[in-house]
């Protein structure tokens, strides 16, 4: 309610400062009117007397009757404000004079030229008394300017009690004039705010009259339609969007199970040949040792070569495909202890080597253990395989924390490296980057890989440079997020 | 009173007294020079009827019996004054035969005889008569001069002014209307 307070407070001194202001303006002038008015009235009811006295006292000063001359100036007692009046001959000497006071004797003011002078607190008027043409002499009335102040003071505290009078009225008013333009300002306030708070569009402001206000709230309204119409299409889009993205993913998932099904399936059954061509090759070459030549044995070694190779990529076809298939399993494992049982496993490549595995300290973290193991065997095993020839592989296998919930694993070897621009083939399946000739292996291992750590919703990336070493590196959540995604 | 405000003023600023106008000399006004003033100034306190002069523009005419030291006087003292706008002429007049000219007519302390014997014929003109002795009202004058405190005053018989058709101003009636 603060802003409401301001927009009546600006409204309600608007109203009271501008009333004010024009009768304040109004007030001064007046002062300066009356001013020049009470002065005006008094040079001229002080000229008029002055005429009346001098006319009167003709006589007396031609005959030179002093007596009498008082007498007529005598009369000014009936007019309080002339304190002191004066006649003079025609040479300018005193002749006679009236005080108010009698006890004051006024000074001698210096006989100046006829007419109405304003002093400090005095109006000083001199006049001269004329007898058929003829001066013979001048009349002096020296008057009180007390009467005429007290008068303009009483205008002014009349203006300023009418002023104050007004600035109450302007007051009242404005206390129920501003309603006019605060209260539908209030109103469309409150129904923004209602509408900020509540977020319900269907609220509408009320038009109370014709004015700019109203056609406020009428383009408020229309926005608030505009607003409304905007969200039932924008809901409307988004839930078709739904249904098409919900129908499209449901049928990735058929096709990817029928997929994955499928390539367990041809595993599964590719295999039982295989064995066969293995199972008999084996068997001729152990009972037919004499009948056959040396060529004829080098054939059947090289079949039996290529059989077994053939075994080895389906099982790692159907390790890929598992991984995806198998059931989610996370538990805790302990990463230290199932390195050290992949380093057993891999033993004998070790000591062929001449090479070393270094782990540091490694956590427990939630995951399939069964996958975990496949991943480390597959990255140690890596590291021992691409070593450089006659430099003993050097593989270290250690861990951080990157965040409250984030491993860093890193899988550091010496060996030759490879160009980074091969860095995303390296993880697709039946990559390879070398001849079967140089190094063995069926270009799953790392596929797998990306594929286990995809599945624990982790990254794998990897730095190398050719010739100085490789390093891999894994971020895994030590907590898995719970989610149940049925679609896998 | 003049005389006495007028030596006074002798005393203290003699340099003023010469640049008055005629009506007072330097020296100290003798009782001619006074009544001189006064005369003039009777006159211009005074209105006459329209038919007291032939022409608009007809000079305003003073009448002296005799000839004498008042004669100058009041010539000195009109000089070339007008009085509401007329020319101010001083006639000398020895037989009532040219009254009916004059507007104002000072009757000396020795012209009572004439002055009596043109009663009849000043009944009905227009004229303010200034005469200088105790019985000059009684004997039908509008103004007397009398000495007082040596001092030149004036009384002034106001149903006698009345009666002649002479308009004295309410101002010079109070100034002489004291006894």
């Amino acid at each position: 309610m603060r802003q409401s307070r301001t927009i009546k407070f600006k409204l309600m001194v608007i109203l009271i400062v501008t009333s004010l202001v024009a009768l304040f303006a109004k007030s001064v002038i007046q002062g300066f009117q009356d001013y020049s008015t009470y002065r005006d009235d008094l040079a001229s009811d002080m000229s008029t007397l002055a005429e009346v006295i001098a006319n009167n006292s003709t006589a007396a000063l031609a005959f030179s009757d002093v007596k009498t001359g008082a007498e007529v100036l005598s009369a000014l007692r009936s007019v309080p404000s002339v304190v002191t009046a004066k006649l003079y001959d025609q040479i300018g000497n005193e002749f006679a004079a009236y005080h108010r006071d009698p006890e004051t004797n006024a000074e001698t003011a210096p006989l100046g030229r006829e007419g109405v002078r304003f002093e400090k607190s005095r109006l000083n008027l001199i006049r001269n008394v004329m007898l058929d043409n003829e001066r013979v002499g001048t009349l002096f009335i020296q008057s009180d300017l007390s009467e005429m102040y007290s008068r303009f003071r009483r205008s002014l505290f009349g203006h300023a009690l009418s002023l104050i009078l007004a600035g109450l009225i302007a007051l009242l008013l404005s206390l129920r004039l501003h309603r006019l333009i605060a209260e539908p300002l209030l109103h469309l306030t409150s129904t923004s705010r209602a509408i900020a708070e509540k977020n319900d569009y269907s609220l509408r402001a009320v038009k109370e009259d014709d004015d700019e206000i109203g056609e406020l709230v009428t383009s408020f309204n229309h926005m608030l339609f505009q607003i409304q119409e905007r969200d039932a299409k924008l809901t409307r889009a988004m839930d078709s969007l739904e249904l098409r993205v919900r129908e499209r993913t449901k049928q990735l998932e058929r096709s990817n199970r029928e997929l994955q099904q499928f390539a367990n399936v041809i595993s599964h059954d590719l295999q039982e040949p295989l064995r066969k061509i293995l199972a008999f090759g084996t068997r001729l070459i152990g009972e037919g040792t004499d009948r056959l030549t040396d060529q004829q044995r080098d054939s059947l070694k090289r079949m039996q070569n290529a059989a077994s190779r053939m075994e080895q990529l389906i099982q790692d076809l159907l390790q890929f495909s598992r991984i995806s298939t198998r059931e989610h399993t996370f538990q805790p494992v302990d990463l230290a202890k199932l390195v050290h049982e992949v380093l057993s496993d891999l033993e004998v490549r070790v000591l062929d080597t001449r090479g070393k595995v270094e782990v540091s300290d490694l956590p427990v973290i939630e995951a399939d253990a069964l996958q975990m193991r496949q991943l480390f065997q597959n990255l140690i095993a890596n590291a021992l395989k691409f070593y450089r020839k006659g430099t003993p592989p050097v593989v270290s296998v250690t861990s951080r924390a990157v965040g409250p919930n984030v491993l860093e694993i890193t899988v550091q070897d010496n060996g030759i490296g490879f160009d980074e621009k091969y860095l995303e083939k390296i993880f697709k399946p039946f990559q390879r980057l070398h001849t079967r000739e140089e190094y063995e292996g069926t270009g799953m291992g790392l596929a797998i890989c990306q594929k286990i750590i995809f599945r624990h919703h982790g990254l794998i990336t990897a730095r190398s440079s050719l010739g100085v070493g490789s390093t891999f590196v894994i971020t895994l959540p030590i907590k898995q997020p719970q989610e149940e995604d049925t679609a896998e | 009173m003049f005389i006495l405000r007028k030596s006074i003023l002798i005393l203290v600023c003699g340099l003023t007294v010469v640049l008055t106008l005629g009506r007072i000399s330097a020296q100290e006004p003798t009782e001619h020079q006074v009544k001189a003033a006064m005369l003039y100034n009777f006159a211009r306190f005074t209105e006459w009827p329209a038919s007291a002069f032939p022409k608009p523009a007809s000079p305003l005419i003073f009448c002296l019996i005799q000839d004498g030291l008042i004669r100058s006087a009041l010539e000195k003292t009109i000089g070339s004054k007008k009085i509401q706008d007329r020319e101010i002429q001083i006639r000398l007049l020895s037989k009532p035969s040219r009254l009916e000219e004059c507007h104002l007519l000072f009757v000396g302390a020795g012209d009572e005889g004439d002055f009596l014997s043109w009663k009849g014929a000043l009944r009905s003109l227009p004229i303010l008569t200034v005469g200088e002795t105790d019985k000059f009202l009684r004997e039908g004058g509008l103004i007397r001069f009398y000495l007082a405190d040596n001092k030149v005053r004036f009384e002034i018989s106001k149903e006698a002014s009345q009666q002649s058709g002479v308009q004295l101003s309410s101002k010079l009636l109070s100034l002489g209307g004291g006894r």
